[in-house]
């Protein structure tokens, strides 16, 4: 699904973010990517999803050269990837059932048709409940719940998550990590970059270690 | 239907962000709206002057004076050489007796004057009416070059230099008034542009999530294009309508009991009115379009 050649990320003269990062990942894999902070995790990622470029290198995903893609078919590589971010980035003035309905709407789906399939997927994280309510007045938990039922709700054939449990504790972090090997089971391939070795060690899947930007276990 | 979709939601953002940010664009929407006033009251100017010099055009005249004692056939050969040029409209044969009648309405005070110099002091005439189009002016001059040198003529007198130093004003304040409309376009435009940037800053972090779960760049900065032709387009009608109401209370009020330019003054043409509008649309459209153009796939 996801394959890295040689790639090269500096930003500037001094520091190189990633240095000569070749890894793998399956398709359906379920696969963490790990390293202490500043390892170049969240730049690995950006890289996949083609929020930025390699200096140097290639990141070929689902079959497409991220690298050599023209700029009008960068939308449609970010339409087949779910992208759960630390932060959330949830819309504050949007109910949390039009932050997962927003993806829809873009693709110009019906307004009945993004309303069913967002409590849908609103449910499938046990939010459905409280669709009506604006991010703010949940949860981290909660919010990263709704972050990822909007990363899920397209389908995605890639599924990457930024830390998705670093506000998190250590209940919630086992419930969104459940959440997302339900997700892998149904086929969808998935990557999380976390510094969380405890978790990582529960869940006893195939991990890719950086350090100061160079894969050190893959 | 898809793009019906995403019109409806370009416009229903454009809106909400116009209201959210109301006294920003008030401001943006007021130096449009000064911009395409300054160009509408030269174009006012321009098209009642040009409307008037049309109407001049129409009445110019060429008088063939003709020598005294001038033979009849050859005045009957000059009128038939007038009245056969496709320019003519037409030709009238004044007598001397005819132009002293006329001397006597004019200027009844000196009634007595003929008398006093012991003889009739005006010679006979044709005048000549030039048919009124595009090519008047030019066939006045060729007319006056034609005739001047004819024989039994002695003197050819026009009235066109006027209305062609008219003209030539005209053009000026065509030139003033697109010069300074233009920069104050060029104004409007980066007023537009910094207004849209700064609302887009104020969303950045919805539109950074816009990108990254797939929007295009077309549907990230639909609602900012909108909303620039809605400024530009409400400033384009406020401008006209500030240009409709000084008209009714200025040139109304100064102008409408004179007969300055021979006829009344006029507002706009209804086409200039909305090509006014219209060029305020457009404005707004370049003026978000320059401010996006850097914005990040």
């Amino acid at each position: 699904m996801i394959q890295a050649f040689h790639v090269y990320k500096q930003y500037d003269r001094e520091s190189c973010a990633l240095s000569d990062v070749t890894v793998h990942v399956n398709k359906g894999e379920f696969c963490f990517l790990t390293g202490p902070s500043g390892a170049g995790k969240t730049t690995f990622l950006k890289l996949v999803f083609r929020e930025e470029l390699p200096s140097q290198g290639q990141i070929i995903v689902g079959g497409r050269n991220v690298t050599a893609i023209p700029d009008g078919q960068i939308p449609l590589l970010r339409r087949s990837i779910g992208v759960v971010f630390q932060d959330f980035k949830l819309l504050k003035r949007r109910t949390i059932l039009e932050n997962v309905a927003f993806v829809l709407k873009i693709l110009t789906v019906s307004s009945k048709e993004q309303k069913r399939r967002a409590f849908t997927a609103l449910k499938s994280v046990g939010l459905h409940h409280k669709m009506h309510a604006y991010p703010l007045q949940l949860s981290g938990g909660e919010q990263q719940r709704v972050a990822i039922a909007r990363a899920l709700i397209n389908d995605p054939m890639l599924l990457l998550a930024d830390e998705p449990t670093g506000n998190l504790d250590p209940d919630m972090t086992m419930e969104i990590m459940t959440l997302f090997q339900e997700v892998n089971s149904r086929g969808t391939t998935v990557l999380v970059a976390t510094h969380d070795r405890e978790m990582i060690q529960r869940l006893g899947k195939r991990v890719i270690a950086l350090e100061k930007g160079r894969v050190v276990t893959e | 239907m898809a793009l019906l979709r995403a019109l409806r939601y370009f416009v229903e953002e454009a809106f909400i962000s116009l209201w959210r940010s109301r006294l920003i664009h008030a401001v943006s929407i007021g130096t449009i709206a000064v911009s395409l006033l300054v160009l509408g009251t030269f174009l006012t100017v321009a098209s009642n002057l040009h409307a008037a010099v049309a109407e001049w055009s129409r009445k110019i005249q060429i008088v063939l004076y003709l020598e005294d004692g001038l033979e009849g056939r050859i005045r009957e050969s000059l009128e038939r050489r007038l009245a056969g040029d496709p320019a003519v409209a037409g030709v009238e044969h004044v007598t001397q007796e005819e132009a002293l009648r006329r001397f006597r309405r004019l200027f009844p005070d000196l009634q007595r004057l003929p008398e006093d110099l012991g003889e009739n002091p005006f010679p006979a005439s044709l005048e000549v009416t030039v048919r009124a189009d595009q090519d008047a002016l030019a066939n006045v001059d060729r007319l006056v070059v034609e005739y001047t040198q004819a024989p039994g003529v002695e003197q050819v007198q026009y009235d066109s230099l006027w209305i062609r130093r008219l003209n030539t004003a005209i053009q000026l304040v065509r030139w003033i008034g697109g010069f300074l409309g233009g920069i104050l376009v060029i104004a409007s435009v980066f007023t537009i542009s910094n207004v849209i940037r700064l609302t887009a800053y104020t969303r950045q972090d919805e539109l950074d999530i816009m990108r990254l779960v797939g929007a295009t760049r077309a549907y990230v900065q639909g609602p900012f294009v909108v909303e620039g032709v809605i400024q530009g387009g409400l400033g384009g009608l406020a401008g006209v309508g500030l240009l409709w109401l000084a008209f009714r209370m200025l040139v109304g009020r100064a102008l409408a009991s004179s007969d300055l330019l021979g006829r009344a003054v006029v507002f706009l043409p209804i086409q200039l009115a909305a090509a006014i509008v219209i060029g305020g649309m457009v404005v707004g459209i370049v003026g978000s379009l320059v401010s996006l153009r850097r914005m990040p796939v």
